[in-house]
């Protein structure tokens, strides 16, 4: 092999590294070949792979006879080895294809037939009863269903990536951004002194490939070069797929991958859990011109939400996390083209490779392999090593396996990636791996980071962060996905440096005073062992853990504070604007400001406090030490209603357990009671289900402050805001004092959600104009953001007014469309949740379901005022603190529901417990309404066991919005006896 | 003859009642009448904003030898056209670690008396 700057000369070259190319990369690297694989794009699986349903088909759909059917079942049963030498995740789900009629069960019992045809092992009929036993979701009008047991689940990227870092690993090379423009073969190349046939490829790059062979697996754009050498020309017509993603918490809603059998109408969607956890809806298919566009359609999306309906009655928008479009390369009779067109020897098709092609891709690479190595009269390698090894992931460790890779690598102790659970050490391990990374994506996309619920909002400006101290790029200079995609547009000059240096000097936190050593892998593995107990350990330093640990510490408990970041202060530190801290401390002041007067009243106060520490769990304290194993892995654990919450045992108390990790290990700490103050997240792009392509230049509001006020990043210069959210407003003027233009704010509701002060102060003095009743309906732009289309809704069904649509031009689109409770380590306790609120259940001393859990802050429900967060937990970590000296809780005691009436969206606390002494005979009840009224009255009433409703009290406010929460007073001693009571709201005129 | 004089309407800011606030003058610019308020908060909101609006000022700046930005604000509000060039002053400060909250970066900002203060602490990074 010759090798000069712009001249390369191989055995073989390879065009395209999607999962055909990288498949055969491998198997032909088990031979004395040189191999290069060129990519156009700028990583791996660019194409149809990247986006697809990621089914392992087991190989009853194709007609018995066809290539599809011959490398579909072949490949269907490679898939176990490969997934094993590869270790790639792999999982044989087994598929249903499910008929709803008489007619569509003979076309399921056809399909049988065909698969035992085509040699499909295990394919049979099941019985309507069998299909609900196994799958209890699925539609109780399902008459009959296909049972084809060795059908699977993959991620097509992992499977790329894990085939084409084992041919690396043996050899190969990949070349990314070469895109091949032009073939010269045979008689034009004028060189062939022997009888191989030769052939010269140019690259966009202005690179020239010479090899011996050329194998196309260009997928969508393999028709062209075909044509470049071969008279027999082929045609793709790309399709497209649209797709909705759910959240993992729908992941179990079906175990199989759910067919619909074909009809008249089409193939049907499919409904399958993927191998990461979530659920997976969709595909349409639809020609389309564009080879390259990815935008998804409103109507397509809901489309296949409709007819996902058929398998799954339940179906709703509800969960969906992201919507995205593949595309597919069929063509031709709709049989894959595999092999050498007559007129050209040496050059080798993978062609119309459209589904099967993920199942077919590994026995396609079995036969070229050997096809190209006959050619080439090639011999096999003694020291091809098949094994590929394993990416380690955090999430799936144990606690001992956890504990012991700390050891090797601290950075294991570092989770980056809240959602996913992903670490610093697998993000540079990934950055560090055998075939670059040049994107976020791709990182993405190889570690999990950024995948989950927040959408990146938490962790990409920390992952562009190590990515920029990994590689060395200008922060400018960094794309998210695709060459362009920049995710920022302005950085300090020297900021690359700065975060080298400081990366190299990685302060241990300087607050840290938690100094207990981690347990070892014995004790980890060890059930009871802690290796210290406190009497309350609060999860979450913001504003409302703080005020819980000094409440707690104040009451006279120890206390664990645990906090992720290397600074207290949660969200504050990036909050840079004013308006904090007039109710607590009677003086307007910024986020920062609010932060240090909090670190500094509790590190003053001997509670302690560690830092760059994650929670992965809390294990619950149960009564019967037997039960403590089941409960271990907190996914097992069942929600137990608040009103069935069992009192703690006196005469043998066990401690919750909460399990967190940092750079010293993995630590396992007693406590007598918790309080969760985990915060929130923002709404991300998935939850308004927006179609169109995706760019880079979309933010979370809270996302872009962190890049702008944490890391002096300028996310984008032209910005358009959707929601009129206070973070959003307070980023709008953000924007345009970092030098940004702000076009506009879009809300979907007739009136703004933000405070009026926010609607003068950041819009109006600014001329910023504001558009209610107004949303953005699709991107543009398939690297930056090039756009966004607007359009008017209907003020009451909130639908999309056609022929209002209009396009804004932008390069940046920030996302103010509401806050979530975080509520996961709460999940892993078995802690119930409140779907108004979205977060716990909790009694008027904040305590959820789970004797001795307490909650305050977003995390319990959504506030407007960081003050009130602040008083709420000083509430919590003073009932918490009493919970844990002086036990109150008796296991016999009565639960009056708190109930939201007319006009009042939620009321938090949703329980009132007389079981406890209480020595305030008032508490305060927090509330929001459903809508805007003028001088309300809040009414409380009692409802009686009898039925009967009696007004407690009767409460006002000059006026109430869905935007402010409302607090009011209520004493206990009203409430003595009544079976459950009622909040409403009327107007002033109904009293 | 009638005179007509000036008046300029506001939407109150104070809390989420939004009441249309109008503030009459005399030819010679000074508040006659103030009109539209439900509660004394607004009538003083409207009465300022007709005559002396006032901002806070929030920016973050760079600073040698830190990655993170400094959060930067004014002590008071300062009058609402000086807004621009207060932000120019705060945009060319050169400044360099350790700050300290509280610690006073621009001293009368914009000629408005009114100074530019630190409002986070920040260390070297060395």
């Amino acid at each position: 092999m010759e090798k000069t700057k712009n001249n390369a000369t191989y055995d073989v070259v390879i065009i395209g590294a999607g999962v055909a190319g990288s498949c055969i990369a491998r198997e032909l690297s088990r031979f004395d070949l040189s191999i290069c694989v060129l990519e156009a794009g700028n990583d791996i699986a660019c194409g149809a792979t990247r986006a697809n349903s990621g089914i392992v088909h087991a190989g009853y759909d194709p007609k018995p006879g066809t290539r599809k059917a011959f490398f579909n079942v072949r490949g269907s049963q490679l898939y176990p080895r490969w997934a094993k030498e590869l270790h790639f995740p792999f999982i044989q789900n087994g598929s249903l294809v499910v008929a709803y009629s008489d007619a569509e069960l003979d076309t399921v019992r056809s399909l049988v037939r065909r698969g035992q045809e085509n040699g499909v092992q295990g394919i049979r009929v099941i019985s309507a009863d069998e299909l609900h036993r196994l799958e209890p979701e699925c539609s109780t009008a399902a008459v009959g269903a296909l049972c084809a047991p060795t059908g699977g689940i993959c991620d097509p990227y992992h499977v790329t990536l894990a085939a084409a870092e084992n041919a690396v690993l043996n050899g190969a090379i990949f070349d990314f951004e070469q895109r091949v423009i032009a073939i010269a073969h045979g008689q034009e190349m004028n060189a062939r002194s022997d009888s191989q046939p030769m052939f010269r490829l140019y690259t966009d790059a202005r690179k020239v490939y010479t090899a011996r062979v050329v194998i196309n697996a260009a997928g969508v754009h393999a028709d062209e070069i075909n044509n470049m050498v071969s008279s027999h020309h082929l045609h793709t017509n790309p399709r497209r797929g649209e797709y909705c993603l759910f959240d993992t918490n729908f992941g179990s809603t079906f175990s199989h991958t759910m067919f619909q059998a074909p009809s008249a109408l089409g193939k049907g969607v499919l409904v399958t859990p993927t191998i990461h956890g979530n659920l997976l809806v969709g595909p349409n298919a639809v020609e389309q011109a564009s080879k390259d566009d990815l935008s998804t359609t409103a109507d397509g999306l809901h489309d296949i939400l409709q007819r996902a309906h058929t398998t799954w009655p339940h179906v709703t928008k509800r969960g969906i996390i992201t919507n995205f479009c593949g595309i597919r390369a069929s063509g031709g009779d709709g049989d894959f083209v595999i092999g050498e067109p007559d007129d050209v020897s040496g050059f080798f098709n993978v062609t119309y490779f459209d589904s099967p092609g993920l199942t077919s891709a590994p026995a396609v690479a079995e036969y070229l392999s050997r096809e190209v190595a006959s050619t080439l009269d090639a011999h096999k390698r003694v020291d091809f090593n098949p094994i590929r090894p394993a990416i380690e992931q955090f999430s799936r460790m144990d606690d001992a396996e956890r504990a012991q890779a700390i050891a090797r690598d601290q950075r294991f102790g570092h989770v980056v990636c809240r959602c996913c659970t992903v670490t610093e050490a697998e993000i540079m391990h990934a950055l560090q791996g055998p075939l670059p990374v040049l994107d976020l994506d791709a990182l993405k996309w190889r570690t999990g980071a950024m995948m989950g619920r927040c959408h990146g909002g938490f962790c990409s400006p920390e992952v562009m962060k190590l990515f920029v101290g990994a590689t060395n790029t200008d922060p400018t200079q960094v794309d998210k996905r695709l060459p362009g995609s920049r995710m920022v547009m302005g950085a300090r000059p020297d900021y690359r440096q700065l975060i080298q240096v400081s990366a190299s000097h990685r302060s241990d936190g300087a607050l840290k005073q938690y100094a207990a050593s981690p347990l070892d892998d014995v004790a980890v593995s060890s059930l009871d062992a802690c290796e210290s107990s406190y009497d309350v350990v609060v999860v979450g330093g913001g504003a409302g853990g703080i005020a819980a640990a000094v409440a707690a510490r104040k009451a006279g408990a120890q206390v664990l504070l645990i906090d992720r970041e290397s600074q207290l202060g949660g969200i504050l530190k990036q909050c840079v604007h004013n308006g904090f801290g007039l109710h607590r401390f009677k003086v307007e002041l910024t986020g920062p400001e609010y932060a240090q007067r909090e670190i500094e009243n509790v590190t003053s106060k001997d509670v302690d406090i560690a830092l760059q520490a994650s929670v992965v769990r809390v294990d619950p304290a149960v009564a019967q030490p037997g039960l403590f194993d089941a409960t271990r892995d907190g996914a097992s654990v069942a929600s137990v209603p608040l009103h069935n919450r069992q009192g703690n045992q006196q005469t043998k108390r066990s401690l919750h357990a909460v399990i967190f990790v940092d750079q010293d290990g993995v630590h396992r700490v007693a406590a007598h009671s918790i309080v969760l103050a985990t915060g929130s997240r923002e709404r991300g792009l998935g939850a308004l289900n927006m179609a169109g392509s995706r760019p880079s230049g979309v933010f979370s509001a809270g996302c872009a402050q962190n890049f702008m006020n944490l890391q002096g990043c300028l996310p984008g210069k032209r910005c358009v805001i959707l929601g009129s959210g206070d973070i959003g407003l307070i980023m709008a003027r953000r924007m345009l004092f970092q030098g940004a233009d702000v076009q506009g704010v879009y809300e979907i509701m007739p009136h703004p959600s933000g405070l009026r002060r926010n609607i003068v102060q950041c819009l109006d003095d600014y001329n910023i104009p504001l558009h209610l009743s107004t949303t953005i309906v699709r991107l543009e732009g398939d690297r930056r953001l090039e756009a966004v289309w607007t359009s008017k809704v209907d003020e009451h069904t909130l639908q999309p007014i056609a022929g209002t649509e209009e396009r804004i031009p932008c390069d940046t689109l920030l996302l103010s469309v509401g806050l979530l409770p975080e509520n996961e380590i709460a999940r892993t306790a078995g802690v119930e949740l409140d779907p108004l609120t979205g977060g716990a259940v909790v009694d008027e001393r904040l305590e959820t379901s789970v004797s001795s859990i307490f909650a305050c802050g977003n995390a319990l429900h959504i506030h407007d005022l960081v003050d009130h967060v602040s008083a709420e937990g000083e509430r919590a970590g003073m009932f918490a603190a009493q919970q844990a000296l002086s036990p109150s809780h008796t296991a016999s005691h009565a639960l009056i529901p708190l109930v939201p009436g007319d006009g009042i969206r939620y009321v938090v606390p949703q329980y009132v417990d007389l079981g406890h002494q209480h020595d305030d005979a008032s508490f305060a009840i927090s509330f929001r309404v459903s809508f805007a009224l003028k001088h309300p009255r809040f009414r409380l009433q009692r409802r009686e066991p009898n039925g009967t409703l009696t007004t407690v009290k009767v409460a006002t406010t000059m006026i109430a919005v869905p935007a402010e929460m409302v607090q009011m007073h209520v004493h206990v001693h009203d409430l003595l006896g009544a079976h459950s009571c009622v909040l409403s709201m009327e107007s002033k005129g109904e009293v | 003859m009638l005179q007509a004089t000036d008046v300029k309407n506001f939407v109150c800011v104070c809390c989420p009642m939004g009441c249309q606030l109008e503030v009459g003058f005399d030819d010679k610019g000074s508040v006659t009448s103030v009109t539209g308020y439900t509660c004394n908060r607004g009538k003083a909101y409207a009465r300022e904003e007709a005559t002396d609006p006032r901002r806070m000022v929030t920016a973050v700046v760079c600073i040698k030898d830190c990655p993170e930005p400094l959060s930067v604000k004014t002590a008071q509000a300062i009058p609402k056209r000086f807004i621009d060039a207060a932000l120019t002053s705060i945009r060319s400060l050169d400044l360099t670690a350790p700050i300290s909250a509280g610690d006073v970066l621009i001293k009368d900002v914009a000629h408005t008396g009114v100074s530019v203060i630190a409002t986070k602490s920040l260390d070297a990074m060395l």
